[in-house]
């Protein structure tokens, strides 16, 4: 073993150990918890009783209801990621990247700031509400909050970013030869667009779907302060059964059927890629 | 004679316009510039509101504000919990950005080493690699709540209590993003650069110290810079791994709308976190921006 291999592990091994044994150690033992319960001497027998006490229509709600609101979160920012990946990478340069600082901005922000400041719009006095009553829309104000609405719509805005920029950075890696080579095969634009464009950036936009629900199945801000305690999600459920109900059993066993739920989409779509910029 | 060049010579593109392609053209231009807006709404719109609507003078904050005023702000910072919340998040942001970083940086020096070891030691190189980078971005797409009650059964059955549980739990969250950006710092350290250093006597942790770091530190500091603004914003880790007398911004303002939501000096926190957070992504966009163009030149 040569002396920049030991100087290396002895750089990354105390790192690694910090890892290992404040993240992954306390991962498995919520893991294996979840499988077992304490009998009557403390002994720590294996069973599936947490599991027997979340399986009910209760529980199969709360996991609906998050599959609900992310899958139509991970269907909404594909959407209209695509669409403004597409406007942004025609534009001039300058206006381009400060569009693409814009992108960065939901990422740093506060979750409960961005949950607050949709309390102000959507409220029964808010900003939405006054505009509909000025158009002489609705006579009494709507209630917006507080409804799974509410929630899809504070998530999308959310999560965005993370389904824009991996779409943009492989938009802006096309070759554009591609298309001078379709245009003078005769391709239409339409069919330009279907068989270079949606071809080249079906892999982001998979993967930064992935990567969104993933985002969105695990958001815990936003869903308890837009949903309130009518729309209960896979988390909210988590805080209630650790907080409120003492009970770490039911809650470990929905914190793993939460993460299997998560992990088995990231693993299939977007493994290996960089979050951020979608590259490999 | 005439259909075959009629076939091989393109139409010429008329000069005038008609009215229908003009009124198209325009309605594209038009939906697209909708569509921005619409997106860019979705996206900040939540943060404008809180700021506009933090200089209200009514007694329940409002979107469009009425009148300006700047004196919820005072009165926010005059309260005894909120200061004591404001440091709070201030000690354990500062903690764990350092602490991240300086971990970020060890990591980044040292899988650049045993990248650079890769032809001597070949099967315990890929092994290692791959393995500490796998185990290193795992923080980085686990659900956080998961690992808030990981962290918060693990705590609670060794026994720790105290503030650091926090601090340890917001370093872990930070490290994958501090490592990225370091990584891509120490990238700007050219090859040619370390080994003239090295070639004219430099050991090599000098040429670490004198050559290495010196060059990465633009990345270093965005590093420090986007690790303190996710701690000092961080809520769902916060909230399951506070103490019950001391809380950080962000659940003071979670606690404040179940009490009393939308007052104005709730608003004025919220404002406050807001504006801090856009000057330090400014501030670390700028050095993301240079290091880029370092590392193309």
């Amino acid at each position: 073993m040569n002396t920049t291999f030991r100087s290396a592990v002895l750089l990354t091994l105390p790192v690694l150990i910090f890892v290992v044994v404040l993240f992954v150690l306390p991962v498995a033992m919520l893991l294996l918890s979840s499988f077992g319960l304490p009998d009557q001497n403390g002994d720590v027998v294996p069973s599936f009783a947490a599991y027997d006490g979340i399986w009910n229509a209760r529980t199969g709600k709360v996991f609906l209801t998050s599959l609900a609101i992310s899958l139509s979160v991970a269907l909404l920012t594909t959407v209209i990621g695509l669409q403004f990946a597409l406007i942004i990478n025609k534009m001039r340069p300058t206006a381009a990247s400060l569009l693409t600082v814009v992108l960065f901005l939901p990422l740093a922000t506060s979750e409960i700031v961005i949950g607050y400041g949709w309390l102000i719009i959507l409220g029964r006095n808010g900003v939405v509400n006054l505009a509909l009553q000025g158009l002489g829309l609705i006579s009494a104000p709507l209630s917006l909050l507080y409804s799974p609405a509410a929630v899809v719509v504070g998530l999308t805005g959310l999560l965005l970013p993370f389904s824009a920029l991996p779409i943009l950075t492989s938009l802006s890696s096309i070759d554009s030869n591609l298309y001078l080579a379709g245009q003078s095969l005769g391709a239409s634009r339409l069919r330009m667009a279907f068989e270079i464009t949606f071809p080249l950036v079906r892999g982001a936009m998979l993967s930064g779907a992935a990567v969104v629900y993933a985002l969105a199945m695990s958001a815990f801000a936003i869903p308890s302060v837009l949903g309130g305690q009518r729309v209960q999600t896979a988390p909210l459920n988590i805080y209630i059964n650790y907080i409120n109900l003492f009970d770490h059993a039911s809650g470990s066993a929905v914190a793993c059927m939460l993460l299997i739920l998560v992990m088995i989409p990231i693993l299939l779509f977007a493994r290996g890629k960089n979050l951020l910029t979608g590259r490999v | 004679m005439v259909v075959s060049r009629a076939l091989s010579v393109p139409p010429e593109p008329t000069r005038e316009k008609s009215a229908a392609v003009w009124l198209t053209r325009l309605g594209g231009r038009l939906w697209k510039i909708v569509f921005i807006c619409a997106a860019i709404g979705l996206m900040v719109g939540p943060l404008l509101v809180v700021i506009i609507a933090s200089t209200s003078t009514t007694r329940f904050s409002v979107f469009p504000p009425v009148g300006f005023t700047l004196k919820w702000y005072v009165v926010a910072m005059q309260q005894e919990e909120v200061r004591a919340a404001a440091l709070y998040s201030l000690w354990v942001a500062i903690f764990s950005s350092i602490a991240s970083t300086a971990l970020a940086l060890l990591l980044a020096l040292g899988l650049e080493a045993i990248d650079r070891a890769r032809f001597v030691v070949r099967r315990l190189h890929s092994f290692f690699a791959s393995g500490s980078r796998i185990v290193l971005m795992l923080p980085l797409m686990f659900p956080l709540i998961v690992m808030a009650v990981a962290l918060l059964d693990f705590f609670s059955q060794m026994g720790w209590y105290g503030s650091y549980t926090l601090l340890i739990a917001h370093t872990l969250y930070a490290l994958p993003f501090a490592l990225t950006l370091v990584e891509i710092g120490l990238a700007g350290a050219s090859d040619e650069l370390r080994r003239s250093a090295l070639s004219l006597g430099a050991s090599p942790w000098q040429t670490i110290w004198h050559v290495v770091l010196p060059a990465a530190r633009v990345g270093i500091g965005a590093a420090l810079g986007l690790t303190f603004i996710m701690s000092f914003g961080e809520f769902t880790l916060a909230l399951f791994l506070h103490e019950p007398e001391s809380v950080t911004l962000p659940i003071h303002i979670y606690n404040s709308l179940f009490a009393n939501p939308l007052t104005p000096d709730i608003t004025a926190v919220s404002g406050a976190i807001t504006i801090m957070t856009v000057i330090g992504m400014a501030i670390v966009l700028l050095a993301a921006r240079r290091m880029m163009d370092g590392g193309e030149r």
